[in-house]
Formats: C-alpha cells, structure tokens, sequence
C-alpha cells in the first residue's frame, strides 16, 4: 500500500488537459496495485485550482503554496516535493505530464530519488498488476517495452493521449492537504515574459483540407509545386518542424508538438517521415495520405493511403488531376 | 567561459533500421553513422559563445569505439578537447546511468554551462540534461531555441514550449541547456579544422578512470529495465496506391471522393 502522486500541470487558471489522463492513470494503477491516488498542485496559490481536482474520487488533493513555485523551474519545484515526501511518506509512484516544461524535472525527480526515470510513455500494457511502459524510439520506427523493478518511487512521464481521459472515475469527495514548503534555495532562472506566437493569417485548425510539406521536399524553391496542389485542392498549406526551422515556411505553417494541432477531415503529407513530435499534431484527422518515396517511413503506420513513389512525380500529376476533375465539374 | 556540449551518435535518417533478433537493440552492421541531429546545434551554440567571451569547448560522449569518429567531427567543428566514455558495462538504454557517467565526467571539470540536445533520435527519453543538472546541482533549461549571453554569467534564454508559447528566461550559470534543432545554424567542419582535429585531445576512458563501479550507476530504488523492442502494431492498414504517377493520382482522387467521401 503506497501513494500515487499525480502531478497535476496548469496553465493560467486552467488545468492541463492531460491532468484527467494522468488522474486515470494512477486510478488504474492504484486499483491493481493496492495504492491511493494523490493529485498534487504546487504554486503561489494553487487553491482556486482544486476545485477542478476534488471532482475525482481519490484520496488526497496536496497543495504546495509558496511565493517560489508560481513559476515552474526545478529548484523550488523539487524541493516542495521532497518537502511533502518528508513530512508524509514518499511515494509509491510519480505520474508526471511528459510535456516540454517537464523535461528536466521528470529526470531531476528521479535522480533525486535515487530513482530510473521513465520519460516519453505513450502507453501502458497490463501484465495483471504490473504495468509494461511503452515508449517510442529511433524516431518512431519501434517501440521499446520497459519495466520497473525495485521498491520505488518509480517516475514515469506520460505523453499526452497515453491514457485515454475518458477512462476516469468520477465522484467522491478527496480531502484537502495545504502545506507552505520549506525552499531554501530560490531557482537561479528567472522569467522575463512568456508570449503566445501570433498564429497570423494561417488557420489550420479551421482548414478542412491540410497538405503539410516535410524535409523531404528539399528546397524553398520546390514549395511552389505543393502550394499549386494545394491552390487546386483549396487546402491550407502546413509544414514539419524541419521545414520551418531551415526557414523555407513561417513559424505559423508548423503542424506538431511546437506548432499546432489539427484535425481537418483531409490531411495530405508530402515528403513528411513522421516523427512523433509531428503526428502528435496530426492524429485527430479524419483522413490521412502520405506521399514519401521511402515506404518504411513511420508516416504510412498512421496513414490511410500511402503513395510511396517521388514526390516531384507524383504531386504535379496529382495538381493537374485535380485541375482536370474540377473542370469536369467532379470536385 | 568553460562549456562542455554532450553529443551522441545516432544512426544515419537515410538507413533502413531492422531490430536484432532478440529485440534489444537495432543491427548495426552496414550502417552510417552520424551526430544527433539537434547536438549539433548545441555544439554551435557552445562555439559561439566561446567565440564570445573566450574559453574552452569540451565534448563529451558515451558510447563504443565508434563513437569517437563522432567526437572527432565535433572537434573539427571547433571544440577544443573530447572525452568518450567507453565500457560495455553502461547500461546504454537507461538515460540515468548513461547521465550518471556523463555527470562524472564533468563533476571535476565544474564548467559553466552544459549543453544537449533536446532528444537523442535512438532512444528519445531527452532525460540526460536533467540527469545531469540534478548530480551536479545546476539550474536547467528545456528546450532553448535562442540565447544570448550578455555577460559571461548569465544567459538570456528564448524557449519554445507547447502550443506556440514562448518564454524569455534570465539565468544565471552554472546551467544545463536542452537545445531545440533550429536555434542556429551549425557549421560544417572546415579542412584546416578537420586536419587540426587530429591533433586535439580525445580521452577514451572506463568506468575505474571515474571511480565508478557498474553498481554506481543504477539506480537504488527504482530501475529501468529493457524489455525489447518491436516493429509497432499498425492501428490504421495502409492502402498503398501504386502505379504511374497519373494512374495514382487519378486512383487517390477516387478513393478519396467515394470510398473515404473527403472530397
């Protein structure tokens, strides 16, 4: 019998969606496992957001105040921890959100504990009570399986959509545990201001066609043969990280963990190998076509319709197709 | 300024990879290698800041023999020395341990700053900069994507996060950075740095060179144990359309107008 921390992430006044999945989580685990489930905020004043928590039937809500905690950086964090660990027991487990801003803490907190880290997991497989983590790897082109032995803490870090929200249990009534940590040393980072790109003249969460161009199109000059399809299709034209980071599209074009997520009913990948930090983006589309001359490429796992020819084949004939159907009045 | 920038050798993206048969690792006979993609930007980032305010440049890795092909490109670059920490003892699937050793490396060399990559393109836990902030008891920073230091103790940091958000950070040093692919643009090694490589310092050491024991590196409470890995289940069959490149274009509109109605 232990506890399961779930550490619950929020932005502003609102709750981290991914906090309902990691709530799911730990009631899974604690059910097959015999523990009690323990959601933990911390923050300068974090109790406006445990109302949201106290929906949940599990044992505890743990607020950690302090002035220090209103910006999340690893000093005053794990040591608001390691105080709550002190002055209760230490855990069981930890489930923590695997979400950029969580990076180096989700390791720092297993070092802390003298403990081997789990980062990354995209799902979890049931051997009975015991839970098999599975994490993607070689840029999704296999997944490892891994287990934790050892008494714990065990600090597993959950990707987004690893456990599905609407697997949670409702109803019940946690009591409140409000502690003002002891922070002897203050983080050395500083926030200066933190700002929303604009998302400009680009809407591709409206779009209801996406053509996304990745690494594979080579060069700025050869977007032009994806923005003529795109032109006949009427799609909004969105791009991989590699894309805009060698400058070929603004910011406002990147699909994906940096960029933004869409979910139009048509999404056509061209010269996109898909890696997970770009499927991520991608996942909620009805449908998907991949055009990639390499046919292992992880994109055709997640695709509908593959075409694993070149792409500076296939994208002209696909344009004048297009523009063939439309003046015979078929699309 | 003493910077230290990890690196990591990665299979070549142009490769097909295929698993060993009993899962644990890929087969690596006959294939390429080269610098984790986003470690060559944090080598750059170090160069430049080097070039800044002075100082020295030290490269460091973990991982067998070949790796030091690795660390001699990150030489030619322009870092000035490079360890290479070799011994099959490592347990080179659990970030911990591979950050423990790394930890040790740098814990008698007290540089300023560390920089890494924000995930290495094998295993991708991007855990070792927070392994190794927290042995060494630095300040970390997740995925940089710009920096400038306007004096030599302090970092003024750009960070992209989640959903287009970023945030303008001062920090002061020491610190371990986790750098993004695209917040510079790396160089390519020139012939004369190439040539001058040859004669910069590359260690090649064990575990008993860093008083360590295979024991040292585990973690006492909680291990990481490797199960495998496998090709992954396909939730959605790929319908391939194949033929001339007119044949296909008009089969995708078909099936993209009657059979998936998204037209």
């Amino acid at each position: 019998m232990g506890i399961i921390w779930t550490i619950a992430d929020y932005r502003g006044a609102r709750l981290n969606p991914q906090t309902v999945e990691l709530v799911a989580a730990a009631q899974e685990l604690a059910e097959r496992q015999g523990h009690r489930v323990w959601a933990v905020l911390a923050g300068a004043d974090p109790a406006p957001l445990a109302e949201a928590l106290r929906t949940y039937p599990i044992e505890k809500v743990v607020l950690l105040r302090h002035p220090q905690l209103a910006y999340l950086s690893a000093f005053p964090f794990l040591q608001a921890l390691r105080f709550l660990a002190d002055r209760t027991e230490p855990p069981a487990w930890v489930l923590y959100p695997h979400t950029y801003r969580y990076y180096d803490i989700g390791a720092r907190l297993g070092v802390a504990f003298r403990s081997e880290t789990v980062s990354d997991v995209q799902r979890i497989v049931w051997e009975g009570a015991e839970p098999i983590l599975i994490k993607p790897t070689f840029t999704n082109k296999f997944i490892a399986r891994i287990r934790l032995t050892g008494p714990g803490p065990h600090v597993v870090g959950l990707q987004p959509g690893a456990v599905s929200a609407d697997a949670v249990r409702t109803g019940g009534s946690p009591e409140v545990l409000e502690l003002t940590p002891e922070i002897q040393q203050a983080g050395r980072r500083h926030l200066v201001r933190s700002i929303e790109a604009a998302r400009g003249k680009v809407d591709l969460a409206n779009a209801p066609i996406i053509i996304a161009v990745g690494r594979g199109i080579g060069s700025k000059e050869n977007l032009a043969l994806v923005q003529e399809l795109a032109d006949a299709l009427g799609a909004a034209l969105g791009a991989s990280r590699p894309v805009v980071d060698a400058g070929w599209l603004p910011f406002e074009h990147q699909i994906g963990s940096s960029g933004q997520t869409v979910a139009p009913k048509l999404y056509i990948g061209v010269g996109i190998s898909g890696a997970m930090q770009h499927v991520v983006g991608i996942k909620g589309s009805k449908v998907i076509v991949a055009i990639n001359k390499d046919p292992e490429a992880p994109i055709f796992k997640i695709a509908h319709y593959g075409i694993a020819e070149d792409l500076f084949k296939v994208v002209p004939a696909l344009t004048k197709k297009v523009r063939e159907w439309k003046e015979k009045g078929l699309l | 300024m003493k910077i230290a920038v990890c690196v990591k050798q990665v299979p070549n993206r142009d490769y097909t990879l295929s698993l060993t048969p009993d899962g644990q690792w890929v087969r690596e006979e006959g294939l390429a290698w080269e610098i984790n993609e986003s470690d060559l930007y944090g080598i750059e980032a170090a160069l430049q800041l080097r070039e800044r305010w002075g100082g020295e440049v030290l490269a460091v890795a973990v991982g067998p023999e070949r790796v030091t092909e690795a660390l001699r490109k990150a030489l030619a670059m322009g870092c000035d020395r490079a360890v290479l920490v070799s011994d099959p003892r490592i347990p080179r699937t659990s970030p911990y341990c591979v950050g423990r050793v790394l930890a040790a490396v740098l814990a008698p060399e007290r540089p300023d700053l560390v920089i890494t990559g924000i995930a290495s393109e094998d295993l991708g836990f991007a855990q070792t900069a927070g392994v190794i902030a927290e042995w060494l008891g630095y300040e970390s920073l997740p995925l940089v994507i710009g920096l400038e230091a306007p004096q030599p103790d302090r970092l003024h940091i750009r960070q992209e996060l989640e959903g287009g958000v970023f945030d303008e950070v001062e920090v002061e040093l020491p610190a371990v950075l986790m750098i993004q692919s695209g917040a510079n643009q790396p160089r390519y090694a020139s012939l004369k740095g190439i040539m001058a490589a040859k004669k910069k310092p590359l260690d090649v050491k064990r575990l008993e060179d860093l008083g360590l024991t295979p024991d040292d590196l585990r973690g006492t409470h909680s291990r990481l144990e490797w199960l495998g890995m496998e090709v992954p289940v396909q939730t959605v069959q790929v319908e391939f359309i194949t033929g001339a490149p007119d044949e296909i274009a008009e089969r995708l509109l078909e099936k993209l107008k009657k059979e998936a109605r998204v037209l």
